[in-house]
């Protein structure tokens, strides 16, 4: 198991759906900065016509986490499937894993008194039948949670019929939130950098099935 | 309908379009995904995604009237006057001002919504679409003064 999840980010209209969902479902804290989940917005001008750019977000559940690493305590730390937890238990708030992630993920809950973060919803997504709250509520689909191990998977069906990208790949976390490119070229070309890399699935799966491979000892099971 | 001399289907008539003067500024409103209609206002889990409405202007416009992001801006129309915060954007055109439909609740029992920004019913005036009876949400002209 490799859960990871893909985004068709054209489709998101900033509703906000996603975002109370996760309040609701996780019982996250109260307040605009408590987030498990955002949604990025990106606006300007080109020639004086506005444009505005949505990517929703959350934790990638990266494999080289550099969160996981940092933290002296081993409350941040894998899970099954490589999803990325924290045991509020074992948290000092250092906030060391708050400075390392170039996601900007993990907020303080003061209520837990611990670092809080997107779990995948594993309480709910990992039974038969089972997704993400995000998922669930998202009224145009933009989310679809699964397994990278699994050929027959919905999310690797769809991997394999697209093409698409990461969010900051240049920090090199291996990031598992993939980002689909809109077919539409006009919309890819407004809502992706130049310098951005595109990829496919024959060409990320070797280094993601290798990096799985050399971390997934530190997973539990 | 053509008895009491209403169009039975929609037909523009120049006349009945509200030209915007010098100086002055159409209002428009509307909602969001998040705000709708009243069961939403006083909704804490929906506040957390925007707390407050701000006045939509045109970004070249508010340069030119000296108005900032955050200013506070008294908008007065022929039947009310309110006070909003400013958000100059180029997502609107010059000569039309926006906010959303659902905040600045007048009531104190809106316990988080009470004068959370502006409300546009006290600032739309009273005129019925003779068809489908409903107000004229788009026609009011406003004078904006930075206070
Ligand atoms: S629920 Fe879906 S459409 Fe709405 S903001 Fe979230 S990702 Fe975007
Ligand atoms: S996105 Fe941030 S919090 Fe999530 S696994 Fe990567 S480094 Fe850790
Ligand atoms: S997977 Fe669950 S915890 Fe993570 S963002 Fe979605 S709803 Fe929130």
């Amino acid at each position: 198991m490799n859960y990871a999840m893909a985004l068709d980010y054209q489709n998101c209209i900033n509703c906000k759906a996603c975002e109370v969902a996760c309040k609701e479902e996780n019982g996250v804290q109260l307040g605009a900065d408590k987030q498990r989940i955002w949604v990025g917005v990106v606006e300007g001008t080109i020639f004086g016509k506005p444009f505005a750019n949505l990517y929703p977000s959350q934790c990638n559940h990266c494999i080289d986490a550099p969160c996981v690493s940092v933290c002296p305590t081993n409350a941040s730390h894998f899970a099954e499937g490589g999803i990325v937890k924290v045991d509020p238990h074992k948290c000092i708030l250092c906030k060391g894993c708050m400075e390392a992630c170039p996601y900007d993920a993990r907020f303080v809950d003061d209520t837990m008194v611990a670092v809080d973060k997107c779990t995948f919803c594993d309480h709910r997504s990992l039974e038969a039948g089972g997704t993400t709250a995000c998922q669930a509520t998202c009224p145009t689909k933009v989310r679809l949670f699964g397994d990278l191990d699994d050929e027959n998977s919905d999310l690797v069906k769809l991997l394999k019929t697209k093409r698409f990208f990461f969010q900051k790949e240049y920090t090199n976390t291996l990031p598992k939130l993939f980002y689909i490119l809109p077919d539409d070229e006009a919309y890819a070309k407004q809502s992706v950098s130049h310098d951005t890399i595109i990829h496919t699935w024959e060409d990320i799966k070797p280094l993601y099935e290798e990096a799985k491979n050399r971390r997934s000892k530190e997973w539990k099971k | 309908m053509v008895a009491r001399k209403v169009d039975p289907m929609p037909a523009w008539r120049d006349e009945d379009y509200v030209k915007v003067p010098e100086g002055k500024f159409k209002f428009v409103t509307g909602r969001h995904a998040q705000f709708t209609q009243s069961s939403t206002v006083n909704n804490i889990m929906l506040l957390e995604l925007m707390h407050e409405n701000y006045l939509w202007i045109n970004d070249k416009e508010a340069e030119k009237l000296g108005i900032e992001f955050g200013d506070t801006i008294e908008v007065t129309s022929r039947v009310g006057q309110v006070r909003i915060k400013a958000y100059p954007t180029p997502k609107i055109v010059p000569q039309t001002v926006f906010y959303i439909h659902g905040f600045g609740a007048k009531s104190e029992g809106m316990t988080f919504a009470h004068r959370n920004g502006a409300s546009d019913n006290e600032i739309i005036e009273d005129t019925i679409e003779p068809v489908h009876g409903c107000a004229n949400m788009h026609d009011t002209l406003v004078t904006l003064r930075r206070v």
